[in-house]
């Protein structure tokens, strides 16, 4: 959550910044470029109005040397070849004019006829190419190496012509560079680190500047100027020293030479790198200013949202008494308006719940009381049962006990002697008692294997002789009544699993209900395998049974109309107990019949079990 | 010497009925109306066969069986379960107090002689 909470802020700040950030920059940078060209242009025309002054003193002086050789040819009414300028009238001009080192006339030739140095008359001096301007009005050459005196100076001359016009000859006047010299040392508006001085054609260094002499080769970029009609231009440059240089060069024509203007570029736009760090740190502070605001402004903007989060946080882990805060920007308070009332909403259909619960709770407990003693009952009057029954079978043998013995005893004659008719009533006692005694066992069991309390064993037995000794037991009976009575067990069937009284009492039951009512034909018994079961069926040629009777079969106390009604005794209970029971052994039992010509009752005993599980 | 049966029955026609038909065959018969009496007088005049009824006064025939089983001199004798308890383990429950064996109620009078003749030593067997 707290990653989530942070981003609201930082998205606020982020773009607070990026609208401050991006219009300040671009106007800054804008600003930095048109200053910094505005201040390097204010260098150069700087540069350059220093260097036209200068070049102005130069043209001056250059004006001068020709001038004052002009002044010397008339003073001395100089006439063909020179002839008869005396050496000592050109050191008196000398000494007059006193911009010159030296004064001499030299012949077409170029050879030096008189000089104010005797030692340089006789000397050539036509092996210099520029030397040809010499006799040209006005000539001032360019700076040259002075061989003789191992530095540079320049020659200014006048053609010296014969009243016929022809030139003759040429006046000249050697000069140094002392006033060129001295106007380039001139630093007026050049600051700390601004020269001026002057480069010849070549490369070579015409007046000395601050690092490098006179005569010394230079290589500056731009000082060779090679295109023609350039007066004057402006650069930047580094010079050997890697100093970043503003340099303004101007083309001195007469002197074929380069007068440039330089100042190191940190001077020269010191104001403007001034005003721009300055803005440098305006904005840095602008920045931190709006960045402290922003970040205010976006806390306030999300404080109530956190508080809102964590109200929510609350409610959702279930405290619901807490409240969200209604007094923030009107959206927020709707919002926790809204929040409230869905809050109080949920409370109360909370607590409806509740009241539900602890309701269907209570409900529920009463009920399972209500159930246990219910059940209590049951199980009592259950236990009841079991215990009424077996007193009440108790009870009801021990006089049948009496009677059937006392019967016994007198009908065998051990008290005295009997007649017939008390011997057929004492048999009519007899055999009512026993079948009181029948109704009693059925009831029995009847009610036992209700109670679910009657277990059938599992035990292995001879199954052939259970068959054959059943059917003798019954044989007795049979005979009196004169019916055939045939047994016959496939010699497959052997050993089985099971209740050996149980099923011997379902086999009896079946065996004496057929030869009860049947009176003529006879009983078959057969046994075979069905299956992996083993079936059992007893086959009479009795009256049958009525298709509508056969449900009536297996239901207790039912003995069917069947027009002999009440001839035959029975208890009524003998199928169904045998349904019963085959059911606990896991077994069935079926009948067919044809009314009026005989039924066959038949059981299917599961193979080598009794008892189902 | 006549075989001696002992009875215990608190019922007054059963225990004539059982008396006459022993006596008749020539058993000498003893009895008691209930387990306490019955066991004193078999511990004062050891009989070679015990009939026991189940359902007794005082204490039942179960527990009678019991003492009777604790009693040295009587430890050998056959107790014979004589009762009209028809619920299931009812058997089983004689057996385990010490009855030797078990007739239902009622008897029946032809074959009761032969139930119990079993149980006599077959010296004494001779009526």
């Amino acid at each position: 959550m707290a990653a989530r909470r942070s981003r609201i802020r930082i998205r606020l700040l982020f773009w607070f910044l990026v609208l401050l950030l991006v219009p300040m920059t671009a106007t800054n940078l804008v600003f930095v470029l048109l200053s910094w060209n505005a201040g390097r242009s204010q260098v150069w025309r700087q540069l350059s109005s220093v260097a036209s002054l200068k070049e102005n003193s130069i043209q001056t002086w250059l004006f001068q040397l020709s001038h004052s050789v002009g002044t010397i040819r008339a003073r001395e009414h100089l006439g063909e070849s020179g002839v008869g300028l005396s050496r000592d009238n050109l050191k008196a001009d000398l000494l007059f004019e006193n911009l010159f080192e030296e004064l001499f006339v030299v012949d077409t030739d170029g050879r030096v006829v008189v000089s104010t140095e005797t030692g340089n008359e006789g000397k050539v001096l036509f092996d210099k190419e520029y030397f040809s301007g010499l006799f040209t009005y006005g000539f001032v050459s360019p700076p040259f190496y002075d061989l003789t005196r191992q530095t540079m100076r320049v020659i200014a001359a006048a053609p010296l012509t014969s009243p016929s016009g022809r030139v003759v000859g040429s006046l000249a006047g050697l000069a140094n560079l002392a006033v060129l010299d001295r106007v380039m040392a001139e630093r007026t508006g050049l600051g700390e680190t601004g020269e001026t001085y002057l480069v010849g054609r070549n490369g070579i260094m015409v007046t000395p500047s601050g690092s490098r002499q006179r005569n010394e080769v230079v290589r500056l970029a731009g000082v060779s100027p090679s295109g023609a009609g350039v007066l004057s231009w402006e650069t930047t440059y580094r010079d050997t020293s890697g100093i970043e240089m503003v340099a303004s060069f101007h083309w001195v024509a007469p002197l074929d030479v380069v007068l440039v203007a330089q100042q190191s570029q940190d001077e020269a736009l010191a104001p403007v790198l001034t005003i721009l760090s300055t803005n440098l740190w305006l904005e840095a502070l602008f920045i931190l200013l709006a960045g402290a605001t922003s970040l205010i402004v976006s806390r306030s903007l999300a404080r109530p949202l956190d508080d809102f989060a964590a109200t929510a946080m609350k409610i959702s882990g279930g405290d619901l008494n807490v409240l969200a805060r209604e007094d923030g920007p009107w959206e927020l308070s709707q919002m926790a308006r809204a929040f409230n009332a869905m809050t109080t909403r949920l409370r109360g259909s909370i607590s409806e719940l509740t009241a539900y619960k602890e309701n269907l709770e209570s409900l529920v407990a009463q009920r399972t009381i209500d159930l246990e003693a219910a059940l209590n009952r049951a199980e009592e009057s259950d236990r009841l049962k079991s215990s009424f029954l077996a007193t009440m079978s108790h009870e009801l043998r021990t006089p049948l006990n009496s009677i059937i013995g006392f019967t016994g005893i007198l009908g065998q004659g051990l008290v005295g002697p009997l007649n017939d008719e008390q011997k057929k009533q004492l048999g009519f006692v007899m055999s009512s008692a026993r079948h009181l005694l029948e109704l009693i066992s059925d009831i029995l069991d009847i009610s036992k294997i209700e109670a679910g309390e009657l277990k059938v064993e599992t035990k292995a037995y001879d199954f052939p002789s259970l068959v054959v000794r059943t059917v003798k037991s019954i044989e007795p009976l049979a005979r009196k009544k004169n019916l055939g009575l045939e047994c016959s067990v496939s010699p497959s069937v052997g050993t089985m699993v099971g209740d050996q009284r149980r099923v011997e009492q379902v086999l009896l039951n079946l065996l004496s209900n057929a030869v009860k009512f049947t009176e003529t034909g006879g009983v078959k018994v057969f046994c075979g395998f069905e299956g992996p079961g083993v079936r059992v069926s007893v086959a009479d040629t009795g009256p049958g049974i009525r298709p509508e009777d056969r449900d009536k079969l297996f239901k207790p106390f039912q003995q069917l109309d069947s027009g002999l009604n009440r001839v035959h005794q029975g208890t009524g209970l003998g199928l169904s107990i045998c349904q019963r029971l085959l059911n606990l052994m896991g077994g069935t039992i079926d009948v067919e019949s044809v009314p009026g010509q005989g039924s066959i009752f038949s059981f299917l005993l599961p193979a080598g079990t009794g008892s189902p599980p | 010497m006549k075989p001696r049966v002992l009875i215990i029955e608190d019922n007054e026609q059963n225990l004539y009925l059982l008396t006459f038909l022993l006596t008749m065959n020539g058993y000498a018969v003893d009895s008691a109306n209930d387990g306490r009496a019955g066991i004193e007088k078999a511990r004062t005049n050891v009989p070679d066969l015990i009939l026991l009824d189940i359902q007794l006064p005082i204490m039942d025939g179960y527990a009678v069986a019991r003492a009777i089983r604790q009693v040295s001199v009587l430890a050998a004798v056959p107790i014979i379960a004589v009762t009209s308890y028809a619920m299931p383990g009812d058997k089983e429950k004689a057996l385990e107090s010490g009855c030797t064996g078990y007739i239902e109620k009622p008897i029946n009078p032809e074959t009761f002689l032969s139930q119990i003749a079993v149980y006599f030593p077959s010296d004494e067997t001779g009526r």
